[in-house]
């Protein structure tokens, strides 16, 4: 199975008018043990650009900018750092450093803040 | 006067009943009815009956002995079948070990492949054509057998 084509599929999902897809990047995607899949999952929530799909990549533990390889969470944070319309990735970022229950997470998105703040 | 009847005066024994033994071993000088004892002369009264029980004591012995060097050889044998049966075993493992690390396994997904294409051609493989199959009853699917059968 070429590559491409699971490109494809997950390029698809993140355009996807249905809001369905979101939850099956978060349940195929999110959860994978392959980190290349986990990285273009997470690319591709944040090119989806919706509250749903930027509150996984910066709020769930674990996942997008908080993944545990670093290789996934720096690609996530580039991708964040690369967007047009930052307006709904601060607004979840400030959320997220506040109101987190782990202090992990909190400066992961305090550092990302700041690193948007400069781009 | 003689010593010898000195001695029969002291000892009131005729000399004549007094025999000089050559080579006695009696050095305390006891005598039965006169005659001096030596241990020279010590005689048993069945002699036969003696060999008997000599030769069945030997026989015992023999018997127990030969049974021990049996019992060693059987044992011995025993040991020696167990340590080769170990070494062999040892040896086939060693062997088995070589083969797995120098053998190459590789799995051939072509099969997976020719599924994913059959029910789902190449043609619809595009970003476009994608995005008009429903998320969670085809491309939920498709995503799966995609990450499933990657190389």
């Amino acid at each position: 199975m070429k590559d491409r084509t699971l490109n494809n599929i997950i390029d698809a999902l993140s355009q996807h008018e249905n809001s369905s897809a979101v939850g099956v990047l978060e349940r195929v995607g999110t959860n994978c043990e392959d980190d290349e899949v986990r990285l273009l999952t997470a690319r591709a929530l944040i090119k989806r650009n919706t509250a749903e799909s930027l509150t996984l990549v910066i709020a769930q533990a674990g996942k997008g900018i908080n993944d545990l390889s670093t290789n996934v969470a720096m690609s996530s944070i580039n991708e964040l750092l690369g967007m047009k319309n930052k307006e709904v990735a601060l607004k979840i970022l400030d959320e997220v450093r506040e109101n987190h229950a782990e202090e992990s997470v909190k400066e992961t998105a305090r550092s990302v803040k700041a690193l948007m703040a400069f781009s | 006067m003689e010593i010898k009847r000195i001695s029969e005066r002291i000892f009131k024994t005729p000399a004549s009943r007094i025999e000089n033994h050559e080579n006695q071993t009696n050095p305390f000088g006891v005598s039965f009815k006169g005659n001096m004892i030596t241990a020279d002369v010590f005689e048993t009264a069945c002699p036969k009956l003696a060999e008997k029980a000599a030769n069945r004591g030997k026989m015992w012995v023999s018997a127990i002995v030969g049974s021990m060097n049996d019992v060693n050889e059987a044992i011995s044998k025993r040991l020696n079948s167990a340590m080769a049966f170990g070494s062999r075993v040892k040896e086939n493992a060693l062997r088995l070990g070589k083969y797995l690390n120098e053998t190459k396994i590789s799995i051939n997904l072509g099969g997976a492949d020719n599924f994913f294409n059959l029910k789902w051609p190449q043609g619809s493989h595009s970003v476009k054509s994608l995005m008009k199959m429903d998320p969670e009853a085809e491309l939920e699917d498709m995503l799966k057998l995609a990450i499933a059968t990657r190389g």
